[in-house]
């Protein structure tokens, strides 16, 4: 009789153990950071980083005259006393990229995630 | 089990795990590797900068900051001390041989352009100060005389020495923040380990070197009428500069009608081309800012053979939702917002 170089068993083995090895790279690529972060820079620095899913509640916080809501649906500029109001009017930041930026008071809030529907490098505008 | 079983049973497996092994290897391989990221969020030339560096030394993202805010101690129009500021106030200032090529360079795109765009606007700009809390409309006397302070043929330069005539005011806002992003890749150059990056000065964009997962570049292009997250498209590219010139980024509306900031430097008037929104892809930032300016200027057809000359290519949004996109690209331009329509050429 032939003998057989593979068995069925070795192809069984061989193919659970391509799986894991596949699994070993693609999973925690599709958990990789995914959470959303609102982060807060101030006078050029990074003053404030809160991870939007741990939140249970809105939180308010206060840079300059810019006073920021950050929430587990996302974070916006709620008031600052700059004449023109362009960050206020910038509503709910709930996207990876999406920015409020307060020109006059150096306040720059932003939604930062690995993940994102709409996967841009950057915005023109 | 037997033991020639046994031992062929360890061979296969042995075999598998090796191959399980190499095709790992492999799938690893093919993956994009994460090349070490640095960033820097910052206010500077009166918008929100933003660089991203792939690679590099650590001092280089802070050399590419200290680039922006070193031109902008030259050209602003807020910083006193700025060249623009010494010649608006002086009419005749001694600056250095980088200003005067600056200079040079713009006063050349302002003749291509027939002065649509025009560095020498400055006067109008202020008359107008769109984002006063109470704008207005100025009265035609007023804007005819200031009209008449306007012509980049009248700048003149001597060596590093600029002069202009009284009442001229030097304004290069309309190209500022692509210099912003020629500075920054003039800083990343110095740097070979810098393997790609993106920085954004305001709305100009630099894409710069190799994508870190070795794909092109994708920049998104905001929708003229949505919020400031909203994209009417995307464009894919090679490393390039992009700037936007739309009716929406500032403006303010009297009697339903809309002002944008963008004047027209032939009647004093804010632009109306029938165009929302021109984004503008060339070599340099500077020519893709200022270019953007011109071609809000002068609307879809006047824009085309400027564009040309310039190696550059453009996106029109008119003001009924039709999109013009130049031949080179076509192929790089897509409509992500169902609010917009692809447009030919036939105008």
């Amino acid at each position: 009789m032939k003998r057989k170089i593979i068995t069925k068993k070795d192809i069984w083995i061989f193919a659970a153990l391509l799986s894991l090895a596949v699994a070993a790279v693609f999973v925690p690529q599709l958990f990789a950071d995914g959470g959303r972060r609102a982060v807060v820079i101030y006078n050029g620095e990074p003053v404030l980083a809160l991870e939007l899913d741990k939140l249970d509640a809105v939180k308010t916080y206060t840079f300059a005259s810019v006073e920021v809501e950050i929430g587990p649906d996302g974070a916006r500029v709620v008031k600052s006393d700059c004449k023109d109001q362009i960050c206020v009017r910038s509503g709910l930041l709930t996207k990876n990229g999406d920015t409020a930026a307060c020109v006059p008071e150096k306040v720059v809030l932003k939604i930062v995630s690995e993940k994102t529907a709409q996967d841009v490098d950057a915005v023109v505008y | 089990m037997g033991n020639r079983t046994k031992r062929k049973f360890i061979g296969g497996t042995a075999a598998a795990v090796l191959a399980a092994a190499l095709a790992a290897v492999i799938l690893l391989d093919l993956l994009p590797k994460k090349t070490e990221k640095r960033s820097v969020t910052a206010v500077a030339m009166g918008s929100v900068l933003r660089i991203d560096v792939y690679g590099g030394a650590d001092d280089t993202l802070q050399t590419a900051q200290d680039a922006v805010h070193a031109l902008d101690g030259k050209i602003s129009r807020t910083i006193d001390t700025s060249f623009v500021c010494r010649i608006n106030e002086n009419t005749v200032y001694d600056t250095d041989r980088e200003f005067v090529g600056f200079l040079q360079t713009l006063i050349d795109i302002s003749a291509v352009t027939d002065g649509a765009f025009d560095i020498t606007v400055g006067g109008l700009t202020d008359l107008w100060d769109i984002e006063a809390a109470q704008p207005r409309i100025p009265a035609e006397k007023e804007i005819a005389q200031t009209l008449s302070a306007i012509g980049y043929q009248k700048i003149q330069i001597d060596g590093t020495t600029v002069s202009v005539p009284a009442g001229m005011l030097l304004d290069m806002g309309a190209a500022g923040k692509g210099m912003a992003c020629d500075a920054i890749k003039a800083a990343l150059e110095q740097d070979k380990t810098v393997t790609g990056a993106v920085a954004a000065s305001g709305g100009s964009i630099l894409v710069y070197g190799k994508h870190p997962e070795k794909k092109s570049w994708t920049v998104g292009v905001r929708d003229p009428d949505g919020g400031e997250n909203d994209l009417m498209g995307t464009i894919t590219t090679a490393a390039c500069c992009l700037s936007t010139s739309g009716n929406y980024e500032k403006y303010f509306i009297l009697n339903g009608k809309r002002y944008c900031h963008i004047l027209s430097p032939f009647d004093g008037y804010p632009a109306d081309s029938g165009l929302k929104s021109v984004t503008v892809r060339a070599a340099t930032g500077m020519q893709s800012d200022a270019l953007s300016t011109a071609c809000f200027v002068l609307g879809v057809g006047k824009s085309l053979p400027i564009l040309e000359k310039f190696g550059a290519d453009a996106v029109f949004v008119t003001d009924d939702n039709a999109v013009h996109v130049t031949e080179g690209l076509r192929r790089d331009f897509e409509i992500t917002n169902t609010a917009y329509h692809i447009a030919d050429f036939d105008l």
